[in-house]
């Protein structure tokens, strides 16, 4: 039974972040290798909200997010709330399992959580990241604006419930 | 606590074109840049580039964006301004001399353009020579390593270093006394700054491997635009109706 909870930035889990793994050595895919350095070494210290993902202890999966602001100057002048997805990493093992609706599932929960009103949601995601870009799809999350170096912002909500 | 790392965020007033109206300008201003503070440091580059402002116009974006960094609204942030015309160039610099603003101009917002931008304001002859010392020695530095640079006594580099901290045209990346401050120019190419040197060794090492300086984790507020804004206005418009 996999469950999410808020890291904590305590040696455990520390440790637990440390030895996180998603990367599958292919050079090809060094965007993977750039999120599990990130996860391994900053995202406690980078990103305002960590929620980890563990089945009996066993870390599966971890998501990182962190509150900002778009604006929509045609609509609005006011920008509007938004969460910013900094990542969403699944363990190697588990890839390919169909875990990605879970995390997603507890990602949401816990933004939800947190700020009720703030319900879209931006990020990166690069071209050739196909995985990422086919599980964002999924939950509605569209890449809309190139920004540069291969990367796309994407766009989304945050559902009002449970998916 | 690790030091964060000063970041460079592009951004614009999301129009082209002719800008005459004062009030318009100031609403593209504030929501281009509300006035709230970033969490970590950071260089503004504001690309003005295919905007034709008028001198009215131009000052109600470029005053009192200074004058909010200045008094530290936006918190640590350091201001350039992309600007090709070399008329409106001059007008922000002289506008920048009378309200001491500190800035600097670029030519247009590519990495090497930023690194050359001048620097604006009210600065002496010396300020200036220690701004272009710094960014040809790899934009930032500390004050054992300047005073080794270029013969001066510790007290006068420090005297050099922190005048220009405090009038806003560096970042000043606090250390314990034994390893001494970092004080980095905001116009530095960010592959370039000591990661190691502050605690963040590796951050980004990837993505800086590959070339890439587009920082998935950087959370500065855009303004969105076509199907972007459409999708996110039609988001908006359901959820706000649903719940009303």
């Amino acid at each position: 039974m996999v469950g999410w909870r808020p890291a904590r930035d305590d040696e455990h889990d520390q440790d637990s972040l440390a030895r996180f793994c998603c990367w599958n050595s292919d050079p090809e895919c060094w965007w993977t290798l750039e999120v599990e350095n990130h996860i391994r070494g900053f995202v406690l210290s980078n990103s305002e909200n960590v929620v980890l993902f563990e089945d009996e202890g066993e870390l599966l999966a971890v998501s990182a997010f962190g509150r900002t602001t778009i604006g929509i100057p045609l609509v609005d002048p006011r920008h509007q709330p938004c969460w910013h997805v900094d990542l969403i990493a699944v363990t190697l093992e588990r890839q390919s399992r169909g875990l990605s609706r879970e995390v997603f599932a507890g990602t949401f929960e816990r933004m939800r959580e947190l700020d009720p009103q703030r319900f879209l949601i931006t990020g990166f995601i690069h071209e050739d990241n196909s995985a990422s870009l086919n599980a964002a799809r999924k939950f509605g999350i569209i890449p809309f604006t190139p920004v540069g170096d291969g990367y796309w912002r994407v766009l989304g909500e945050v559902p009002p419930h449970n998916l | 606590m690790p030091v964060t790392f000063p970041s460079r965020s592009v951004m614009s007033l999301g129009m082209r074109g002719v800008l005459e109206d004062v009030g318009r300008a100031a609403a593209l201003r504030d929501t281009m840049l509300p006035p709230t503070a970033f969490q970590s440091p950071r260089t503004l580059v504001i690309n003005l580039e295919g905007v034709s402002p008028t001198a009215s116009a131009l000052r109600e974006v470029v005053v009192p964006l200074g004058q909010r960094i200045k008094g530290g609204t936006y918190g640590q942030v350091r201001l350039v301004i992309a600007v090709r015309d070399e008329g409106v160039a001059e007008i922000i610099d002289l506008l920048a001399l009378h309200y001491e603003l500190p800035l600097f101009l670029a030519r247009s917002t590519a990495s090497e353009d930023v690194t050359r931008a001048r620097p604006a304001g009210s600065l002496t002859n010396t300020e200036r020579g220690t701004l272009n010392d710094l960014i040809r020695a790899g934009g930032w530095s500390t004050v054992s390593a300047m005073s080794a640079r270029i013969g001066l006594e510790s007290s006068a580099a420090t005297n050099r270093l922190v005048g220009l901290e405090r009038k806003g045209y560096l970042y000043r990346m606090t250390r314990n006394r034994r390893a001494g401050d970092i004080f980095v120019d905001p116009r530095a190419d960010m592959q370039t700054l000591p990661f190691d040197e502050l605690g963040n060794e590796g951050l980004r090492s990837v993505l800086i491997d590959h070339g890439v300086t587009v920082d998935p984790y950087d959370r500065t507020p855009v303004d969105l635009e076509g199907d972007a804004a459409e999708r996110a206005a039609e988001i908006i418009q359901r959820r706000r109706g649903s719940s009303s």
